[in-house]
């Protein structure tokens, strides 16, 4: 039984693409940005409209920590884990899991993040390594 | 009004380490009243109190209720560790606006005598962006895992190396083997003992982060023309600047480039003064990377320089960069909000009362201020010297 949703028309929106599998990000109506995380209104220009739009979830490592210990109980099988921000080439910087072993992960490397089909808490995101990105 | 228009003329500690027996409530009112006596004032002086992280609806009229002081003016605002050097800021806004005369600043917490291990999930409604879009990754919250990525981003961006990081820690340990108050006091702590420590978020070591212990203190300050007349030699507020980049860290624009930045050149500007001018310097060291960032956009060094700039000595006892004189909060206490006992050092090392770990000749002290997760910063210029406009 998943976590209740929130009951907000933008996280709502997001949240149910995630469990459908999609990664859907707002991008403004008016001044063509797209931003995250989602909200009423565009945080560049102010304009209340928006489009959402499905990530390929294509993006670059910015930042990466190995988690030695689990913050809670749910992730404690998980542990070691990968926990990093990933910058897509839609414009957006989203924190997701590694569906990776730690010693894979590259800050820097090339990712492609998607909804995690077995979130341990909530709905959330993991990436994988995309093949050929790995330096030898 | 001329600058500088404020003054700290009372500092104090609670007692520190690990408290038994005290709430924060009494441990506050413990320091504010050795502050006031110290400064030579009563507790019916005081008009104003700051406070932050009393987990209660307004920390300052919980603390006005148990001085048992009715003020014509309060300030709970909460940005984090940092929250005291902002309370600094409004502080003296507030006493040059009228708005108050004796201003107290304070801040006591319990989390060892409470439980050896603060909450990893902080407990918040389901929409903050904490619980909605970082938890369900695993992020180790609510501090180490955002300043791990931090560290990573810095590693990535310029080499800097797990030693360098280090050293910050080694220094603070020499600095806290001369303060009878620190809590590692008398513990020897070498590269090779960081380095081997257990890893907790790579790249961050168990002795990369800050202690938790017990603690509190206090900060009194009020006009520099009162200043002048009481028992104390009156701290100078030469200048200070704030700044608030983001709230949690998936809102952080990069990582490496802090607030301290703007904080910085704001408070130099104010004070007409620079990084060369600061004889003593006081940095929120919750972990070694916080130092090492907060070094290069306060402008002691340039970025990616801070990891080979700490090397040498330079930042340990007797070295030609006095930094984290106490201990910090790294090796003298951390209970939960650091920014207070800043403040505290830099007055004392200003009024040359640190004894063995006194820092000749200090005329100009810098106390900085990091809160949340990178999140708030605020920069105070402090000074022992007339130099009013």
């Amino acid at each position: 039984m998943p976590d209740p949703l929130p009951q907000d028309p933008e996280l709502t929106t997001y949240f149910e693409g995630l469990r459908r599998g999609e990664l859907l990000l707002q991008r403004c109506d008016d001044c063509a940005r797209a931003q995250f995380p989602p909200r009423i209104h565009c945080t560049f220009c102010g304009s209340r409209a928006h489009v959402w739009e499905p990530s390929a979830g294509d993006g670059t490592v910015y930042a990466k920590t190995v988690n030695r210990r689990a913050p809670e109980s749910a992730f404690e099988h998980l542990v070691p884990y990968v926990v990093a921000f990933v910058d897509l080439d839609d414009g957006v910087r989203v924190l997701a899991r590694a569906d990776a072993p730690p010693e894979r992960v590259q800050t820097g490397m090339r990712v492609q993040v998607v909804a995690d089909p077995n979130p341990p808490v909530g709905d959330g995101l993991i990436f994988r390594i995309r093949d050929g990105s790995e330096t030898q | 009004m001329g600058r500088p228009v404020s003054s700290i003329v009372g500092v104090a500690e609670s007692a520190l380490g690990t408290v038994s027996n005290e709430t924060p409530l009494r441990m506050m009112a413990s320091a504010t009243l050795d502050a006031l006596e110290e400064a030579g004032l009563k507790l019916a002086d005081v008009d104003a109190i700051f406070t932050a992280g009393l987990p209660t609806w307004s920390p300052a009229l919980e603390v006005a209720d148990y001085l048992g002081l009715q003020p014509r003016h309060v300030n709970s605002s909460d940005v984090g560790g940092s929250s005291f050097e902002f309370h600094v800021a409004a502080a003296d806004a507030a006493i040059a606006a009228g708005l108050c005369s004796v201003a107290v600043i304070t801040y006591a917490a319990t989390p060892r005598q409470d439980r050896a291990v603060p909450p990893l999930i902080r407990e918040e409604p389901p929409y903050t962006v904490r619980n909605a879009f970082e938890r369900p990754t695993g992020l180790f919250g609510p501090d180490i895992g955002p300043y791990a990525l931090a560290a990573d981003r810095y590693v990535h961006e310029f080499g800097v190396s797990a030693t360098e990081l280090a050293e910050v820690a080694v220094a603070a340990r020499k600095w806290a083997n001369l303060n009878p108050k620190a809590f590692r006091h008398g513990e020897p702590l070498s590269i090779d003992d960081v380095l081997n420590s257990p890893m907790v978020t790579d790249p961050l070591h168990t002795r990369d982060c800050c202690l938790i212990t017990d603690g509190g203190g206090a900060v009194v300050m009020t006009s520099t023309d009162r200043a002048a007349k009481l028992r104390k030699q009156p701290i100078q507020v030469a200048g200070y600047g704030e700044a608030i980049s983001h709230g949690s860290i998936s809102l952080c624009r990069d990582l490496v480039l802090t607030g301290a930045r703007v904080s910085s050149a704001a408070a130099y500007e104010m004070a007409g003064l620079g990084p060369a001018d600061m004889d003593v310097v006081q940095i929120y060291d919750s972990f070694t990377i916080t130092v090492l960032l907060s070094l290069e956009n306060l402008g002691f060094c340039g970025p990616g320089e801070a990891g080979a700039f700490v090397q040498g000595g330079r930042i340990r006892p007797g070295g030609a960069f006095p930094l984290n004189t106490s201990g910090g909060g790294l090796s003298y206490c951390h209970p939960g909000r650091f920014g207070i006992f800043l403040l505290i050092e830099a007055v004392r090392q200003l009024r040359a009362e640190c004894g063995e770990r006194q820092v000749p000749g200090c005329r100009t002290a810098l106390a900085h201020g990091t809160g949340g997760n990178f999140s708030s910063a605020a920069t105070v210029l402090l000074t022992n010297e007339a130099t009013g406009a």
